[in-house]
């Protein structure tokens, strides 16, 4: 290996510095930086308009950025129009080039670089066997199912071999069993060809199943950064910790601080300790956050026998139970001014609604934010 | 449904022309200047004989090949203009039909006054002294005829094109790009295919309206412009020679029929 390479390799896959876009008054996307590791799965998640799509096509060179820089395997890309980056990407409706067969879709990449015929045939024909669409060469785009043109469309992007592969929300269009499985394929390939992958999507089911890391996007900023874990454990801001999953929220003020966990009081629940691992001075207004899955609910005529130490405690009244197959949710009520979502696994018996509950979580399942 | 239209078509296009077809081989006897119904081939023959109708059969499908080819050259850009570039698409259409408004021969007078001896043209050039005299060349020509052609055809180009280039989808030109296309390259193997069917519409406008036509030549064109049209008319309107203009309509038709042969082999007439 050449020393070129060699530095070439430790320099990051994708890198945004300070990077904006406007258009006329609009920021849609808002100083953001980002660095994408080699071979790295990174999703870019957010609701729509958050700026994740604007993201992915200034990577992609279809947007010139309106301050920053933008660098590709340690190249300076930010003026280089897209022919000239070595990207490829997966486009949300496939744009795939109707007056053209399959093969001819999946070669124009390279016929664009001028290789030769038979170059161009055996790298179609390795390409189109990656998505398992063999033989399938000489059909026309319109032959095929949505989820025929996606694996082309993966296809024609994946032959050249670029080093970066864009998808902006290429599952979209597909129905749900069929987006299951390409996601699964989607993760496997990455692992596979060793090609850094930026994700774009809104579907945070998509988002946490596939991703090494991902970017929570709102306003045009990256609010979050993180593996699928990270993200959804200790959710930065209350926007992440509502958008990733469902979140409680109880509302109070700092008491108390020791040793990364904070006393919070909240009206109609006590004083409910959480994680939070900087220092907040007593009296600032905070939020808890409390995944509905993480609570234990149990009648409360029970002694609050086995309630370690790192538990909080609290009593409270079942307002309502759905029954969702698989799991049960309850609605609690803490007093007038708080209620908490329950959700526990369905073992054979419901709670009854009217009657007064108990309800117990440990400490490192809640975290403080800052309002 | 399909039983007006099949009326409408025979009642108004296929009689005319199956008369025009059976007159074609009447007998015409030139020493009395009268037709009569005796079926014979002697005026097929005449146009066989005679080389003048070839050569000007001949230059008239060069003409009409030339007006096209150039009339594909000015849309483009304008239509590519209107379909990507200005926002107000229905006030650019409306300047490219505009023009539909007036008169054909309105416009093909306009060229008269603007490159007569004493027309616009000549008069700028005097005074920028790239002349020293108005040039009589200028009108009464060849070039003068295919200038108006141009000119008055255009719009039947515009418009198909128009139609054809805000149909391609954004995305698969940014899809051409971001697979290594630049700009040249996108055009060639993205746009043109998908736009040739709004290619050949405006074709076989540009094509068959300067083949018939034979107004233009009368107006601007010089001793030696006339076209297969106004040989056509010579032969109704002139030496009443019927049965020869039929046949020479017939020669005009088959044409006709092998251009659009031509077009439908590309697949593009399916596609309207």
């Amino acid at each position: 290996m050449s020393v070129s390479t060699y530095m070439n390799a430790e320099a990051p896959s994708v890198e945004l510095r300070g990077v904006s876009k406007r258009f006329g008054s609009v920021s849609a996307v808002d100083d953001v930086s980002l660095t994408v590791r080699k071979g790295e799965f990174l999703t870019l998640l957010g609701p729509s308009g958050c700026g994740k799509t604007t993201s992915l096509r200034i990577v992609a060179g279809f947007e010139r950025p309106s301050g920053g820089t933008i660098h590709i395997d340690g190249q300076a890309v930010t003026a280089l129009p897209p022919n000239k980056r070595n990207v490829n990407t997966v486009f949300q409706n496939y744009a795939l080039f109707p007056h053209m067969n399959l093969a001819e879709n999946v070669g124009f990449g390279l016929r664009m670089k001028r290789l030769g015929r038979a170059d161009i045939e055996r790298r179609v024909d390795e390409a189109m066997a990656l998505v398992r669409l063999e033989g399938l060469g000489k059909r026309k785009p319109t032959q095929l199912s949505g989820g025929q043109q996606q694996r082309v469309a993966l296809a024609r992007a994946l032959v050249n071999r670029p080093a970066v592969l864009l998808l902006d929300e290429p599952l979209g269009a597909l129905d749900l069993k069929l987006r299951r499985a390409m996601q699964f394929e989607l993760r496997h390939l990455n692992q596979s060809v060793g090609i850094t992958f930026i994700y774009v999507t809104h579907d945070q089911e998509e988002a946490l199943t596939m991703s090494d890391r991902i970017a929570v996007m709102s306003g045009g900023r990256i609010l979050q950064i993180g593996t699928a874990q990270e993200i959804y454990e200790a959710p930065a801001t209350r926007f992440v910790a509502d958008f990733i999953g469902e979140s409680n929220f109880l509302e109070g003020t700092i008491s108390d601080w020791e040793n990364g966990v904070a006393t919070v009081d909240v009206a109609g629940a006590g004083a409910i300790r959480a994680r939070c691992v900087d220092r907040i001075a007593t009296g600032i207004p905070v939020s808890v956050a409390l995944r509905p899955e993480r609570i234990i609910i149990e009648p409360s005529e029970q002694p609050a026998a086995g309630v370690g130490a790192g538990e909080n405690v609290v009593r409270g009244r079942l307002l309502e139970a759905v029954y969702a197959g698989s799991t049960l949710q309850y609605a609690v009520s803490l007093g007038d001014a708080a209620q908490l979502i329950v959700r526990s696994p369905n073992l054979g018996q419901a709670a009854g609604v009217g009657n007064d509950v108990s309800l117990r979580w440990s400490i490192a399942d809640c975290s403080v934010l800052v309002a | 449904m399909l039983g007006p239209s099949v009326v409408w078509l025979g009642v108004f296009y296929l009689v005319p022309l199956a008369l025009l077809l059976v007159q074609s081989f009447w007998t015409y006897d030139s020493v009395n200047v009268v037709t009569n119904q005796t079926p014979t081939l002697d005026r097929y023959r005449a146009l066989a004989s005679d080389p003048l109708y070839r050569d000007v059969l001949w230059k008239t499908v060069r003409l009409a090949a030339l007006v096209t080819v150039t009339d594909i050259a000015l849309a483009f850009p304008l239509a590519a203009f209107i379909a990507f570039r200005i926002r107000r698409k229905s006030l650019g259409l409306l300047l490219v039909i505009i023009p539909l408004w007036s008169s054909y021969l309105v416009r093909a007078y306009a060229w008269r006054t603007i490159l007569g001896t004493d027309g616009v043209l000549n008069n700028f050039l005097v005074w920028s002294h790239i002349l020293s005299h108005p040039s009589s060349a200028l009108l009464f020509s060849n070039t003068a005829m295919y200038i108006t052609f141009t000119h008055v055809w255009l719009p039947f180009m515009v418009l198909p094109l128009y139609t054809a280039l805000e149909k391609v989808p954004p995305s698969l030109m940014e899809a051409a790009r971001d697979l290594g296309a630049n700009g040249p390259r996108v055009f060639r193997h993205v746009i043109v295919p998908l736009v040739l069917p709004g290619i050949i519409a405006g074709s076989i406008a540009t094509f068959s309206l300067t083949m018939g036509d034979y107004i233009t030549p009368g107006l601007l064109g010089g001793p030696d412009s006339n076209l297969i049209g106004n040989l056509i008319f010579t032969q109704f309107g002139g030496t009443l020679d019927w049965p020869l203009g039929s046949a020479i309509s017939m020669l005009v038709l088959a044409v006709l029929a092998c251009f659009l042969v031509l077009a439908s082999r590309t697949g593009a007439l399916e596609a309207q």
